[in-house]
């Protein structure tokens, strides 16, 4: 039944549209590392009505299917007048809906934060963004690196999704080959390899990165 | 029913109204209490948590490079009394002011409105503090710590401010340690530079609470010994600590307050208040001390 000359012959097409599966993962997850951040700060501003409307949307977003807001990106956007390739509406649809949860991620990694250290940056008299940048947020990413690399690891899990709104990546390739030549036990194992190749190592780095981050001390030394 | 309810309510009230009668604050002979051009003022400050009055209403003038000590009993409201100064708490009610100027208030075209972000930053600038628990950076190295608010804030030259920092790790005793990370010294070490970094920023007055209650109590000799040596250096910069260390307070004070149930209940210099204590108060809290030396 199993083809290794079948096999050959289309893994580097499925290699290729690995390719556009990578540039969604890291697009999309540095857009949600960004987002994520801009959330936490709107949720943690002064000004009631910044602040909970920003909870409302994040919730509202995390609540709800990635699929539909793909879905919903990719047919409504246009009638906005506002066409873009599948493959940024993609990217665009990845990184918002893991904004909410690394938004959770920074909040934690935040609040773990001594009170004292806001303190000791007052009595220096720090700007409020010298504060930010200089003192908390270095001590409030390091912490949280292994949680990001574990959404980093379920997002890239997740771009198949895109397939749906007709990115060719390689679930979508994969299917495409397989009704070509129909034959699909060979191209949809090579995709469960490939995934498979990157999600595992990836996911022993994070728990190496866990260990090591648990005590700073040794870091240092 | 209603009258007894009244009477009930009438000595409810005349009971809060005893006790928020202010104490005749008592003041030593020949001690310095006013002055003609104080550096820090309170006029009547009360400061509340929820329901806890904890300041009542304190009235304080500090001089140009004074040395004051204050003193109280555990939860007495000392180090409320000086976070203030640092803008970490907000007064309830009552004037503060540094160099004349008003601390939590500002000018703005001819009204007095309260202190935006610009205002406290500037009058921040004009005070540093030294906290219980040190609160170095963790992330920063000796150096980093003692380097980052000059640079940053003051905007110094970053050789400058390395050189600076160097010169005065080197009277903390620490210039051995300076790439050295904070988790990686001990309690009088962490708290030595973390005096090194607030006096680097070269602060008009020096806020130092209880800065030795943290140490285990062979650290605290070193710790004391460097802050006396930086006291006596540093005649212009006015320094208010909180302290149990009576015998250093003796030492390096210009004057002590006792601070007893919201109120400064007596002041002076430091021979006279800790021998020739008037107040059954402060006496009761000196002989305590004297006790826990005798153990
Ligand atoms: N942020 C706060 N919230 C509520 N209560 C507080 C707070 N800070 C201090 N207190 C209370 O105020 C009182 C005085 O505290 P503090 O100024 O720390 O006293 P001291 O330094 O003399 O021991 C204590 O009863 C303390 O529990
Ligand atoms: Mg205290």
């Amino acid at each position: 039944m199993w083809s290794w000359s079948f096999t050959f012959k289309v893994l580097p097409k499925l290699l290729s549209a690995a390719k556009i599966t990578f540039i969604a993962t890291i697009l999309g997850f540095l857009l949600a590392s960004i987002l994520g951040l801009v959330w936490t700060f709107l949720k943690r501003a002064k000004i009631h009505w910044i602040s909970s409307s920003a909870t409302a949307i994040v919730e509202f977003i995390r609540r709800t299917p990635l699929l539909i807001q793909l879905f919903f990106l990719y047919y409504t956007l246009p009638s906005f007048n506002i066409r873009l390739p599948a493959l940024t509406v993609g990217i665009i649809g990845l990184g918002l809906h893991y904004s909410t949860y690394l938004s959770e991620v920074y909040r934690a990694g935040i609040e773990a934060v001594e009170k004292e250290q806001w303190e000791a940056a007052k009595s220096l008299n720090f700007t409020p963004y010298q504060t930010w940048t200089l003192v908390i947020l270095p001590q409030a990413i390091p912490p949280i690196i292994p949680m990001m690399g574990n959404y980093l690891i379920t997002l890239f899990k997740e771009t198949p999704l895109l397939a749906a709104i007709s990115v060719v990546e390689l679930l979508q390739q994969a299917k495409i080959i397989g009704s070509e030549y129909f034959q699909y036990l060979e191209v949809f194992t090579l995709v469960g390899i490939i995934f498979f190749i990157f999600s595992y190592p990836s996911s022993l780095l994070v728990q190496y990165l866990e260990i090591k981050l648990k005590n700073p001390a040794e870091k240092r030394m | 029913m209603e009258s007894a309810d009244l009477i009930i309510k009438t000595a409810r009230k005349s009971k809060i109204q005893k006790k928020d009668i202010k104490p005749e604050m008592i003041v030593h002979e020949g001690t310095l209490t006013t002055f003609d051009n104080p550096l820090v003022k309170y006029i009547n400050v009360k400061k509340n948590f929820g329901e806890l009055q904890v300041l009542k209403g304190i009235d304080l003038e500090v001089g140009y490079g004074e040395k004051l000590t204050i003193i109280g009993s555990s939860g007495s409201g000392k180090t409320t009394l000086i976070r203030m100064l640092m803008t970490l708490e907000k007064p309830s009610s009552g004037i503060m002011e540094i160099e004349g100027e008003s601390l939590w208030t500002m000018k703005k075209n001819g009204k007095t409105v309260p202190a935006d972000e610009a205002h406290l930053r500037k009058m921040r600038s004009k005070v540093g503090m030294v906290f219980q628990q040190y609160n170095l950076f963790p992330h920063m190295t000796v150096l980093d710590n003692c380097t980052i608010a000059p640079i940053k804030v003051k905007g110094m030259d970053p050789e400058e401010a390395k050189e600076q920092a160097i010169q005065m790790l080197k009277r903390v005793k620490m210039s051995d340690k300076i790439n050295y990370y904070p988790n990686q010294l001990s309690g009088g070490q962490k708290q030595r530079v973390a005096i090194a970094r607030a006096v680097l920023m070269r602060p008009k007055i020096l806020l130092l609470d209880e800065v030795t209650s943290a140490l285990d109590p062979e650290m605290v000799g070193e710790v004391l010994n460097v802050l006396n040596e930086i006291a006596q250096e540093e005649k212009e910069m006015t320094m208010i600590f909180v302290t149990h260390e009576l015998d250093f307070a003796r030492e390096i004070s210009d004057r002590i307050i006792f601070i007893n149930e919201g109120y400064i209940l007596e002041q002076g210099k430091p021979e006279s208040i800790l021998n020739d204590p008037k107040s059954e108060r402060l006496q009761a809290f000196l002989s305590r001390f004297k006790e826990n030396r005798n153990l």
